[in-house]
């Protein structure tokens, strides 16, 4: 799914872990290009209803009217998991896990192009160790809100559909200049990104033909299971989303 | 590397449950008088099950990761199971989620967020009564596990090591069981030898042994046996250990002496934390 949505060029692609369904892929992803919006989510899988959960609060950053205010949101994403989940009977694990509610992490984005005059401006919120790295030239980048490829542990913070406290949201934010582009992923190829950056290469390079090609989504699963084999990538659900903002004409 | 093999349904592990049902078994847990330690590990096995389970379940069921055995012995060496799976060996977690012996609600306090408690209802799933009887033949039931793990190396011959985790409050009547324990411990999957754990249960107020790296220091001639039998932690477990408070070193074996109630549930979590890393 490559898009151009002038001034912006983005493309989300994916792939569940290996010998799982396309159903049983856990991660999320949203987008509002007209507003500048995205957002990615990683579903806990041991929670129940993750993948759905993790939907509901992609869709929920972008679509919400001040989606800084995470806690002021909240409300809407956790009544629909609660309505979507309840009804048939299931069986004891199938209830605890229920009462439970779901767990995911999310990563989300605000951007504003660049003009000729004035740079543009990414802002970005993240719960969990779902990132963001920011690309510019051949070398320079920024990564939130994991910075190093050591920095992944197997404890990230995580919203709950129950209800519960929020944990308190990091927040980043940078100018964006034409030919910048953001890279929006969940841990695992995050981890793997970054590890690449800190070895002396450069991942973003074996991104960019992916995209180019006309159907990516195969030569993404290609590529991740590539990585999977031999190159250290963790086996899990890996979601890309790329954002290339080009610059807006002034009037 | 190994004990590094991920675990998943198309490659599961399995998890061997020795379980000492000898009749001093009925004797109280040091510090708990009125807990027996039939009934103090009778608890912690079904929540250790029921946690095991709920590690495996997912929207649409329960994957496979683990296949499970409870073996008990005392009078006789069998599964431990009751109910539906009554004389099964090594069962799959579906199974084991599917077929409990008995769903019974228990209460428990939980805060009523406004500074009291209230009494909340909660479903615990009992897979196994306690029913200690007999004598300690250790060494049967090790070679019992032998023929659980054998099978199932088999059928999974890349899979994370199997774990044995045995659970005794006595010395065995059937013989020395280093033999069976070095057999047990010598089959492997192409991930390392199967690894097996041993926790001895206290009826005195002392000092629990947990984890230890080192011979020297061990109370007796039997806490030296059942060392001997134990395995070391691979990494994994030895950071769980580690991050659970343990005095553990790069040597730790999977072995705790003069187990109270709270050092055996410790083991049984430690033991069993590569259920964390399930995909």
């Amino acid at each position: 799914m490559h898009r151009a949505d002038p001034p912006l060029r983005w493309c989300a692609l994916h792939l569940p872990k290996s010998d799982h369904t396309a159903e049983e892929y856990e991660d999320a992803w949203a987008a509002d290009p007209a507003a500048g919006r995205f957002a990615v989510a990683d579903g806990a899988s041991e929670s129940a209803f993750a993948g759905l959960w993790a939907r509901l609060l992609a869709e929920g950053f972008v679509a919400a009217r001040r989606p800084r205010d995470l806690a002021g949101w909240l409300d809407g994403p956790r009544r629909r998991w609660s309505a979507e989940v309840s009804g048939p009977e299931l069986p004891w694990y199938g209830e605890i896990k229920r009462a439970q509610g779901a767990f995911a992490t999310l990563l989300g984005v605000r951007v504003r192009a660049p003009t000729p005059r004035r740079p543009g401006r990414w802002r970005a919120a993240a719960v969990g160790d779902t990132c963001l790295v920011r690309v510019r030239g051949d070398r320079h980048i920024q990564a939130f809100p994991v910075e190093t490829s050591s920095a992944f542990g197997n404890g990230p913070e995580l919203i709950g559909s129950r209800g519960g406290p929020v944990p308190p949201p990091e927040y980043a934010s940078g100018p964006l200049r034409a030919g910048d582009r953001l890279f929006l992923m969940t841990d695992a190829l995050a981890e793997w990104f970054l590890h690449a950056h800190e070895s002396g290469r450069r991942p973003w390079e074996a991104v960019d033909p992916l995209l180019s090609l006309g159907r990516p989504e195969e030569a993404f699963a290609t590529w991740v299971k590539q990585l999977r084999d031999g190159d250290g990538l963790r086996d899990d659900d890996a979601t890309l989303l790329v954002i290339e903002p080009g610059c807006v004409p002034e009037e | 590397m190994p004990y590094t093999a991920p675990i998943s349904r198309a490659n599961p592990t399995a998890l061997v449950f020795l379980l000492d049902q000898s009749s001093s078994m009925l004797e109280p847990f040091a510090g708990l008088p009125d807990k027996s330690k039939a009934d103090g590990v009778f608890d912690a096995l079904n929540r250790l099950l029921q946690n095991l389970v709920l590690k495996s379940s997912r929207a649409e069921g329960v994957r496979d990761f683990f296949h499970v055995a409870l073996i008990g012995y005392g009078g006789r060496v069998a599964s431990a199971f009751c109910g539906p799976l009554a004389g099964k060996d090594l069962v799959p977690i579906s199974q084991v989620a599917n077929n409990p012996l008995r769903v019974e609600v228990r209460t428990r306090k939980v805060s009523d967020g406004a500074g009291g408690l209230i009494d909340d209802e909660c479903k615990f799933p009992v897979w196994f009564e306690a029913r200690p009887t007999g004598r300690t033949p250790m060494c049967a039931a090790l070679r019992k596990a032998k023929e659980c793990v054998q099978g199932f190396l088999a059928a999974h011959p890349k899979c994370y090591p199997p774990i044995v985790m045995n659970i005794t409050d006595g010395e065995p009547t059937d013989g020395d069981p280093r033999e069976a324990a070095d057999e047990l411990r010598g089959l492997a999957s192409s991930d390392g030898n199967v690894l097996l754990f041993n926790a001895h249960l206290s009826d005195k107020e002392a000092q629990p042994v947990r984890f230890p790296a080192e011979e020297s220091g061990l109370p007796d001639r039997h806490a030296r046996m059942l060392f001997g039998m134990s395995s070391e932690l691979p990494p994994k477990l030895l950071e769980a250990a580690k991050a659970a408070g343990m005095p553990v070193t790069p040597h730790s074996r999977g072995f705790v002496f003069n187990a109270d109630l709270v050092a055996v549930i410790r083991f049984l979590d430690i033991g069993t934390r590569v259920a964390q890393s399930v995909r």
